[in-house]
């Protein structure tokens, strides 16, 4: 027991009095680790963030083109549709007598970089979230008049906004949007509570303000001559030509893939009905071969990280043949020799491991509310799960798979110096 | 203490011997001066010795126990209990400090550890206690690393750390080649001193015969070793 704790003690030692290459060491480890890991929980919690963004509806319907295209523009709010598809359609399905509700979704328009989506009041009360969780307001109620809005918790957050503030909306996606419907302003009726969704990030007002804003426009911008203010447009028949998708509720789960077939097959237009959770599972397909290109980018780092401690361990070998000699004088065995390089080894993995989850946690700190604003991935801070632990016992491992090879030089070559090494 | 009898050592099969040694004798006690210029086989002979190198044939018996019956690891638990080296230079763990250099021994050794607690209490209470008594400061060696002291402080030290925990048997290989003419009496003096004190067997190993007036019994390595490289 002394032995073994008078080893320990010697390898610390030893480490310390080269503190220098070997916190270089440590390092270049831990910035592996960090990686292997984020990669890891990154991959992870993509997919949790995806999978809780959509729960409870059972069709998305838009214009016909790739099933992942819609799920994304519809749910995640990435990319663009590429045809809307006509209210009458959207009318003709919802009195279905298997469907439960309908969600439409109208895309296009935007406030401060932030989507503005149109939808009607079945939004608040059927969209639900995570484990079939619904929207709540924070603040205010759902939008009643056509001029009304309801922010996404990030939406008010980030720009300040509270309930009766007026904003307005831009015309197209872009941030420094100038065509501005700036004769038509929103009033703040509601704010939504925080969901880790790209809810968050929405401003949600009603198809019919959508139609409203966009009355005296055409293709793009404004109609010259033509401008109706807010209260004359109010007495239009607003209701919309055309909208960009829409979620279904069925009363039974069981009829969906016939509802889907039946729209499928939609005689007076091509649509495009998916199920969300076969959607989200091509898209983990497609997303498949990069996560396993990641992987293997971060393995081959890690096994960087544990060569450069390897070669670090093989130099020092010839500078420590005298103390490997003096130790033996002193009744040291050869496996002893062997065993502090092993313990050596530990150590330093060890370190790595933990300054490279440290260093993960502070990434994650710094990162998270930037990444939640900017990609809509709302990346949970929690403790490292069962697979972050083997991963890390795994780098440990290795480690020390590593290290036999200098361990085992060290056995032979203190077996041939004995007590006296020539130099 | 030490008994060798036909002793020979090569270093493969078809090498001449570089050993051949009919009989050799160290009594308990005894201090004794071995004459050997480098490349005599001083080397072998000290490996042999500590159970590091084993002869082709012939007994090695140190303080009654025959190296031969050993395993690998015995010979090194047995060289932890009974030997205490001291070299030439190189003696010290350098990144350790004097006081845990001088311990080194008692942490290989359960025997020399008890040895120690029993003379004076603790471990450390005994390797003080000797490096007071090789004229060096206790208070001041603990503190620094082994590589900040001078050569003939170093020396000392391992001194200190051969005879801690009390062997039987204290081995040194030409301990003084690397001080200068002033230092080396003085070290002469507190290395004979300390030995007789532990009421350990010396063998010293030195080319310079003016060394060897003190010692009760003076051994040119040729005039022992039949192989004459």
């Amino acid at each position: 027991m002394t032995t073994l704790a008078a080893i320990i003690n010697i390898s610390v030692c030893s480490l310390i009095n080269r503190r220098l290459t070997v916190f270089l060491t440590v390092f270049a480890i831990a910035l592996s680790v960090m990686l292997l890991l984020g990669v890891e929980k990154v991959r992870q919690d993509a997919k949790l963030s995806f999978a809780n963004t959509i729960s409870g509806t059972d069709l998305i319907v838009g214009a016909r083109s790739g099933s992942i295209q819609l799920l994304l523009y519809s749910v995640f709010r990435i990319g663009n549709a590429t045809n809307n598809i006509t209210w009458r359609s959207y009318q003709t399905i919802a009195a279905r007598k298997d469907v439960k509700w309908t969600i439409p979704i109208s895309l296009g328009d935007s406030h401060r970089g932030f989507r503005v989506m149109g939808t009607s009041e079945a939004y608040f009360k059927h969209y639900s979230y995570g484990q079939n969780r619904q929207l709540r307001f924070r603040d205010g109620k759902p939008f009643e008049d056509v001029f009304e809005t309801v922010l996404g918790a990030e939406v008010a957050r980030n720009l300040g906004y509270r309930i009766g503030d007026k904003i307005v909306i831009a015309h197209g996606l872009g941030t420094a949007g100038f065509a501005k419907h700036d004769d038509k302003p929103f009033t703040v009726s509601g704010i939504l509570e925080p969901t880790g969704t790209p809810v968050d990030r929405t401003v949600h007002v009603s198809v019919e303000g959508i139609t409203a804003i966009h009355v005296d426009w055409k293709g793009g911008s404004r109609v010259p001559g033509m401008s109706m203010d807010a209260e004359a447009v109010r007495k239009m028949d607003l209701t919309p030509r055309s909208i960009t998708a829409f979620m279904v509720g069925l009363n039974s789960r069981l009829s969906a893939f016939r509802a889907l077939r039946e729209i499928n097959n939609f005689r007076r237009e091509p649509l495009l009905a998916i199920l969300p959770g076969v959607a989200l599972q091509e898209l983990w397909g497609l997303m498949g071969t990069a996560e396993a290109a990641l992987g293997a980018v971060a393995i081959l780092v890690v096994a960087g990280g544990l060569l450069g401690m390897l070669t670090m361990m093989l130099a020092s070998l010839n500078e420590r043949r005298r103390e490997m000699a003096i130790l033996r004088a002193i009744g040291a065995q050869p496996i002893h020799i062997g065993a502090m390089f092993l313990i050596e080894a530990l150590f330093i993995t060890a370190l790595g491991c933990l300054l490279g989850l440290a260093l993960l946690y502070s990434a994650m700190i710094i990162l998270q509310p930037v990444v939640e604003t900017q990609l809509g991935l709302f990346i949970p801070i929690d403790m490292p799960r069962l697979r972050e632990w083997l991963i890390l016992g795994l780098v440990l491992a290795s480690g020390a798979l590593a290290s036999t090879i200098p361990a085992l030089l060290a056995y032979r070559r203190s077996l041939a110096d004995g007590m006296t090494v020539r130099i | 203490m030490i008994e060798l009898s036909d002793v020979r050592f090569r270093w493969h099969r078809d090498a001449p011997l570089v050993l051949d040694i009919p009989a050799f004798e160290v009594r308990a006690g005894e201090r004794v001066f071995l004459e050997g210029p480098s490349g005599s086989g001083k080397t072998t002979l000290l490996n042999i010795l500590g159970g590091v190198t084993v002869p082709e044939t012939g007994r090695v018996t140190v303080n009654g126990v025959r190296l031969g019956d050993l395993s690998g690891a015995g010979r090194d638990r047995f060289r932890a209990d009974h030997i205490g080296f001291v070299f030439q230079m190189f003696n010290l763990i350098p990144y350790l400090s004097p006081m845990d250099n001088v311990i080194l021994p008692c942490r290989f050794s359960q025997r020399r550890k008890a040895a120690a607690q029993q003379r004076s209490e603790s471990v450390k209470n005994e390797a003080r206690r000797l490096l007071r008594h090789m004229n060096l400061d206790a208070n001041m060696v603990a503190a620094r690393p082994a590589s900040a002291f001078s050569t003939g402080q170093q020396q000392r030290i391992a001194v200190a750390r051969a005879l801690i925990g009390a062997p039987p048997l204290v081995i040194a290989d030409e301990p003084t080649s690397a001080l200068d003419h002033a230092v080396r009496t003085t070290f002469m003096d507190l290395m004979f001193e300390e030995v007789t004190a532990a009421n350990a067997a010396l063998l010293f190993v030195s080319h310079d015969p003016s060394l060897a007036t003190r010692f009760d019994r003076q051994v040119t390595l040729a005039d022992i070793n039949g192989a004459t490289a």
